[in-house]
């Protein structure tokens, strides 16, 4: 039997997504066909259809008018690929496809792919998506769900099985929308094919179904392919079947309530439960009792708000009363509990101060959370040594409390001691609450707002809770169904639980003083019970209320460390793998200190999945940011890593302990359309462009000892790049802009220092507005979009970046502090002394030089960041500037890179130093007194 | 949300199953559960001390268990040291804001243990997240505070490790000190106790008197008295936490020089080493510790009965080979295969200077 030809495909195709489009339109109009749902065997036919394209292709032509088998065919590569480059994957299956011409090729594809959405109302890219990744978009889209993103999509639905309801699994932008903002541990690939929600709740819906059910969304041989697909890995498996059983029994529950009332859905209880609610505590250290503070993470406000997750991530924050800045992106971690030095002074007020004043959606949101509750504030001896705080200020009679205040306390009618507090600016006294509360005891509490717990004891009851704070207040995981024991010292008859929304009685139990209920198909929030204990005389005669909390669904990928002994967390989370390699996200392990941990450092290829190489080392516990970043120097300078980092896609640090187990942080490359990779060969190092848009990119290549000076570079697709002496390299496509730092090719000796140290050569222009903003854009094209390729370009890229700081010094802090510039740059010995007198004339501006700089070295000595100090002094003590303008100097100073040469406030603020450049002089000398360790007493250099 | 009213014994029955086994078949006692319900409490609120954990799960299982204070009919101080010996709980030394250093709990990482066919489930997860996904979860054969995958289970290392467990090997997990003469422990202990500093004064320790049986080892525990003079193996108490393990010098009641334990390595269990010294102190006074043998309920099956609590690397071996057991007069129970026997009251032998009783011995 011969193999059916090209045209013979196409027919058979057409008629096949003719009658499936009839299919779908009699349940679902409207509703998209993939081109994987071509209903072709994958034994048999498939193959044959590949066969015939592939002979197509080594034709002189690509046929138009038998574009369906085309459709087909790339949705099937677009199923099967893994990693980051989608064309060298159906290159290398479709043997002188490259023949044709890349560019006329891959459009001559996307075409196809369009009449195919025409013709049959096939799924249509949209978006970011679509607008960038024009020519793969398609093939992937219509691939429904690569095997890459299977397990991704598995977990995410285990892992959100026991938030889903019955309107979410009919509402699939709703699903998808919601399992995208789960989606931020994924792959990159998986986190850009969530973008397109609508696409994502389609598949989610349709993978939910019941064993022995259908969709009208997928065919079923579709979905049974993905199902036996994800299946081959068993955790996978067992993933999709829980979310899928989770599902039915949802679905089985709405329609049985739909019968049995009607089908109206009841209201849902108000929403006040999201708060982020800081816990406080006291505990017993070497120098007294001492409060605590644990500020839990604001994943979960990340969660419901995706566009504050970058603020999140990328800021510092204070708490008030603690001492020091906690990391970068550290809000995304549980941190704590942290000694209170000073009990904080805002009450009602947010204890968490966010650093970075430009992180203004942040700022109002944070403003919600963690507030200080209003004072006295009670606590209550949980066990020697520890007191939790009760926010309800509920006492029970015969248990030990601590009650905090402004002023000194005293409770009338019960004997109480004050305690020695480590913690300055409030007082404490200790008390136990008499087993029998007499009237004066009970009114002496109640002036101070402390109450007597009610004859009705609630609590948590069979399994621990996921939290309780021992009084009327406990959490669950989503999906539990929490159990409440309610005790009673009297006779009760009957006993009635209400809800905002719906009341339940029932008789107590005959002789018990107990009695057990159970809460169930609770969803995430919180919920306030009201219990009425009926005496037989039908009266009530005791109440008492109980906050459940059911806590967002877990996150199974990011949980692993949080309570092992071994944790290690990443300053800021998620960290790209140009973040972490370079060093600007840190690690931080913390277990038993001086035990001593191995790290392996491993560069992989995600295609593939293969380690590249791999480096191994180790260090005592704890290992602080700084000192990872000290490990972290001596594995950049092994040429083993480095020499491969350009080209790898995935960076894992493995941290270990035989006893205390491991724990590891991922870090993979963006899946953006346009980027880098970079490798080395026997010609020296190079660089290849990555390129997912439609368009032809216009490459630029910048000297590193001429650094503003791009010249065009011809560039054909396949071609590597080289700059023998080093330097940058730009791609620009429209808007888009990827851009790598590449290192000289040395030979050796002498060379490579002079090649690698080299003294970059900037013409910075007049003393304008303009030309300080040309100097950012060049620093932002140097620091902020260009990445390095290895470890020698990384130097080279430091190199041009401050002289490219230090020429911006130069420009807008006059020509006297541009000498001062130069011998800062040069690392000149002397520059203590000239840095003091460079930064004014006026004895004003010297005085707040010599007190900056001595401030900042004691923070500094103290291990707190001094970086707010800049902004305090100008804009709060001085009131040279507004806080706002302040900032921005001191991030125009440190790190020009960071900023929008369009943004207003930057040119008001660029204005501002121009005017006023002492404000800009001094903020440098601050940046350069950290590095130098300058002492402004001696003048000195230390 | 639906309330719905139990009765006590619907709501054990609700427990149990939550927990994952036969609400009809087992309450809350059962040994399983109990280490269910206690690794459950430990993944919510870890790190913990032994004492947090023990009030956690004491308050939720009241009015639900018969006297859960009662540590004979509901062992759970027992299920906690079990698992902590077992690897599903981590005990380290932390210090909290520059204070003393205190002894908690932390989770082990989820891992296994290949020994033959057998693979062992050790660690557990934080935040209530399930040890293995549901459909998975059927795969876990619970035996006492030992999870192991049941047998036909098909599962490769790889699959294992995609299911987020790491393996560890059979030689770490069993991982035991330096088998020697007792003479030389207690040697070690005593050159360390020399060359401590004084004491300074230390009131109400409680030491392990080894002029007692062994037989009997709560009864061995007494306070100091003035006739008190030479080494011993001691608890000391502390203002905040658990007292302390400690080898101690004393004269005439008083203790003069002290070493805390783990004094061999860091992240030793303190009672591990003080057990061990035990055991050397008893075999050097002639009273070596013991252990009875009984035939099984069935053919070919024997069960090993601990008088004296084994550390930590005693006790994993014979969760591998052998099926944890109620307490019968004993502190651990052990069923073992028959042919297993020798091997094992070797190993006690070379370890701890362990002998069998023989029928007639009195215990």
């Amino acid at each position: 039997m011969t193999a059916p030809s090209l045209a013979a495909w196409q027919e058979r195709l057409e008629g096949h997504f003719v009658d499936l489009r009839a299919q779908r339109d009699a349940v679902r109009p409207g509703s998209p066909l993939f081109a994987l749902e071509h209903g072709l065997s994958l034994d048999e036919e498939l193959p044959q259809l590949q066969l015939a394209v592939r002979r197509a292709v080594e034709g002189p032509g690509l046929p138009r008018s038998a574009g369906l088998p085309f459709v087909v065919y790339a949705a099937e590569v677009g199923y099967r690929y893994r990693g980051d480059e989608f064309w060298p994957v159906f290159e290398e299956a479709t043997p002188r496809w490259t023949s044709h011409g890349i560019d006329y090729a891959r459009r001559f594809i996307r075409h196809r792919f369009e009449e195919f959405a025409d013709a049959y109302v096939g799924a249509r890219i949209s978006g970011r998506w679509a607008l960038w990744f024009k020519n793969i978009a398609w093939p992937i889209t219509h691939a429904v769900l690569p095997t890459d993103l299977q397990r991704h999509l598995a977990r995410l639905l285990y892992d959100y099985r026991t938030a889903l309801t019955a309107d979410l699994l009919d509402d699939h932008a709703a699903l998808g929308e919601r399992l995208a903002r789960r989606s931020y541990d994924t792959s990159a690939r998986f986190r850009k094919f969530a973008e397109n929600t609508e696409l994502l709740g389609l598949v989610a819906a349709a993978l939910l179904v019941g064993e022995d059910e259908e969709t009208p969304l997928l065919t079923s041989a579709v979905l049974q392919r993905i199902v036996a697909d994800l299946s081959k890995e068993r955790q996978a498996g067992a993933w999709l079947l829980d979310a899928k059983r989770a599902a039915v029994r949802i679905r089985r529950k709405g329609w049985m309530q739909g019968a049995s009332t009607g089908g109206a859905p009841r209201p849902a209880p108000a929403d006040a439960s999201r708060q982020i609610e800081a816990s406080l505590s006291l505990r017993r250290t070497g120098d007294g009792w001492k409060g605590y503070v644990l500020i839990p993470s604001y994943e979960s406000l990340a969660r419901r708000v995706p566009s504050v997750r970058p603020e999140l991530e990328r800021t510092r924050y204070r708490v008030r009363g603690v001492r020091g800045t906690q990391s970068t992106g550290a809000l995304m971690y549980d941190r704590g509990p942290m000694p209170l030095d000073q009990w904080p002074a805002a009450e009602g007020q947010t204890l968490v101060e966010i650093e970075d004043s430009s992180a203004t959606q942040a700022m109002n949101l944070v403003a919600d959370h963690c507030r200080l509750p209003h004072g006295p504030w009670l606590f209550r001896c949980s066990e020697p040594g520890v007191a939790l705080e009760v926010r309800t200020r509920v006492v029970r009679p015969g248990a030990d409390y601590i009650l905090v205040s402004r002023t000194l306390s005293e409770i009338e009618g019960v004997a109480f001691d004050c305690l020695g507090l480590a913690t300055e600016d409030v007082h404490a006294i200790a008390f136990t609450v008499p087993s029998i509360v007499d009237q004066a005891a009970r009114d002496g509490l109640l002036a101070l707002g402390i109450s007597i717990a009610p004859e009705v004891g609630i609590r948590p009851a069979g399994l621990v809770p996921a939290a309780w704070d021992g009084e009327g207040t406990a959490e669950w995981n989503a999906g539990e169904s929490p159990m409440l024991a309610i005790r009673s010292s009297y006779a009760v008859s009957r006993c009635i639980i209400s809800t905002e929304i719906e009341a339940r009685e029932f008789n107590w139990p005959p002789d018990a003083d107990t009695a057990f209920v159970q809460l169930t198909d609770l969803s995430p929030g919180r919920q306030v019970l009201e219990i009425a204990l009926l005496g037989y005389d039908g009266a009530p005669f005791t109440h008492g209320t109980f906050r459940v909390r059911v806590r967002e669904p877990v996150d199974s990928s990011t949980s692993a460390s949080a309570r092992q002994g071994l944790q290690v967390m990443s300053f800021p989370p998620h960290p790209t793998l140009i973040d972490l390699w370079s060093g600007s996200s840190r690690l931080e392990v913390t277990g038993p200190s001086g035990e001593r941990v191995q790290f392996e450092v491993t560069l992989t290829s995600l295609g593939g999945g293969k380690p590249l190489s791999r480096a191994t080392f180790s260090s005592l516990l704890p290992v602080s940011e700084e000192r990872w970043s000290q490990l972290l120097r001596g594995v950049q300078g092994s040429n083993q890593l480095d020499s491969v980092v350009g080209d790898s896609e995935e960076m894992v640090v493995l941290v270990s302990h035989a006893a205390l187990g491991s724990s590891e942080v991922r870090a993979g490359r963006p899946f953006e359309p346009l980027r880098w990779a970079a490798g080395r060969d026997k010609a020296g190092p190079f660089a290849r462009l990555i390129n997912h848009t439609a368009e032809r990119p216009v490459i630029t290549s910048f000297p590193a000892d001429h650094p503003a000076k791009g010249e065009p570079v011809s560039y054909g697709e396949e071609d590597l790049l080289r700059l023998e002496r080093g330097g940058l390299i730009l791609a620009t496509c429209g808007e888009l802009q990827a851009a790598i730092v590449v290192p000289p090719h040395v030979r050796g000796g002498l060379d490579a220092l002079g090649l690698l140290n080299v003294r970059p050569s900037l013409q910075t222009g007049p003393r304008t507005v303009d030309s300080v903003r040309r100097c950012i854009s060049l620093a932002r094209l140097w620091g902020g979009i260009a990445v390095p390729a290895d470890g020698s370009a990384a130097h080279l890229q430091t190199r041009v970046l401050d002289a490219i700081r230090s020429g911006l010094g130069g420009l807008i802090g006059g020509k006297y502090w541009s000498d001062v510039e130069h011998h800062l740059l040069d690392g000149d010995a002397s520059t203590a002394d000239l840095l003091f007198s460079g930064v004014g004339t006026s004895g004003e501006e010297r005085r707040i030089a010599e007190d900056l700089v001595n401030r900042c070295r004691a923070q500094m000595v103290a291990g707190s960041s001094p970086r707010n100090l800049y902004v305090d002094a100008i804009a709060t003590e001085h009131g040279w500037l507004p806080h706002s303008l302040a900032g921005l100097i001191a991030r125009l100073a440190r790190a020009p890179e960071t900023l929008d040469v369009d943004d207003g406030h930057v040119i008001k603020a660029i204005e501002a130093a121009l005017k006023r450049p002492a404000t800009f002089r001094l903020a440098r000398l601050l940046v350069a007194s950290e590095s130098m360790n300058l002492d402004a007493r001696s003048g000195t250099d230390r | 949300m639906r309330i719905v009213h139990l009765s006590a014994d619907h709501a054990v029955a609700a427990v149990v199953e939550s927990l994952g086994f036969d609400g009809t078949a087992a309450d809350l006692t059962a040994p399983e559960v109990l280490a269910s319900a206690v690794r459950r409490a430990a993944s919510f609120m870890c790190p913990a001390t032994p004492r947090q954990l023990v009030a956690a799960v004491r308050g939720s299982v009241a009015g639900l268990v018969k006297d859960p204070d009662d540590e004979a009919s509901f062992p759970l101080r027992a299920t906690i040291d079990s698992l902590a010996a077992y690897g599903d709980l981590i005990e380290a030394p932390v210090s909290t804001d520059g204070g003393p250093e205190q002894r908690v709990l932390f989770l082990a990482e989820p891992a296994f243990v290949m020994l033959g066919n057998t693979v062992l489930l050790i660690g557990v997860r934080a935040d209530g997240v399930p040890y293995l996904s549901g459909t998975m979860r059927e795969l876990i054969e619970h035996d006492g505070h030992v999870r192991r995958l049941a047998a036909g289970h098909e599962l490769t290392v790889k699959d294992l490790e995609a299911l987020g467990l790491r393996e560890v090997s059979a030689a770490q997990w069993l991982a035991h000190p330096p088998l020697g003469d007792a003479g030389d422990l207690v040697a070690d202990y005593d050159r360390r106790l020399a060359t401590a500093g004084q004491a300074g004064t230390i009131d109400d320790c409680t030491i392990l008197d080894g002029s007692t049986s062994p037989t009997y080892y709560r009864g061995r525990w007494r306070a100091l008295s003035s006739k008190d003079s030479g080494n011993y193996v001691a608890r000391r108490p502390v203002a905040f936490g658990a007292p302390l393990w400690c080898y101690v010098q004393v004269a005439h009641g008083r203790v003069q020089r002290l070493v805390d334990l783990p004094a061999q390595a860091r992240l030793n269990r303190a009672c591990d080493e003080a057990w061990r010294l035990q055991a050397a102190i008893d075999e050097l006074r002639g009273t070596p510790q013991v252990v009875r043998v009984e035939r099984g309920n069935r053919d070919g099956v024997v069960v090993l009965h601990l008088l004296s609590p084994p550390p930590a690397w005693a006790q994993r071996r014979l969760d591998a080979i052998g099926r944890p057991l109620p307490r019968k007069r004993s502190l651990l129970s052990y069923a073992l295969r028959e042919i297993e026997i020798e091997a094992e009251l070797d190993f006690l032998q070379t370890s701890l200077w362990t002998v069998r009783l023989r029928d007639g011995d009195p215990t």
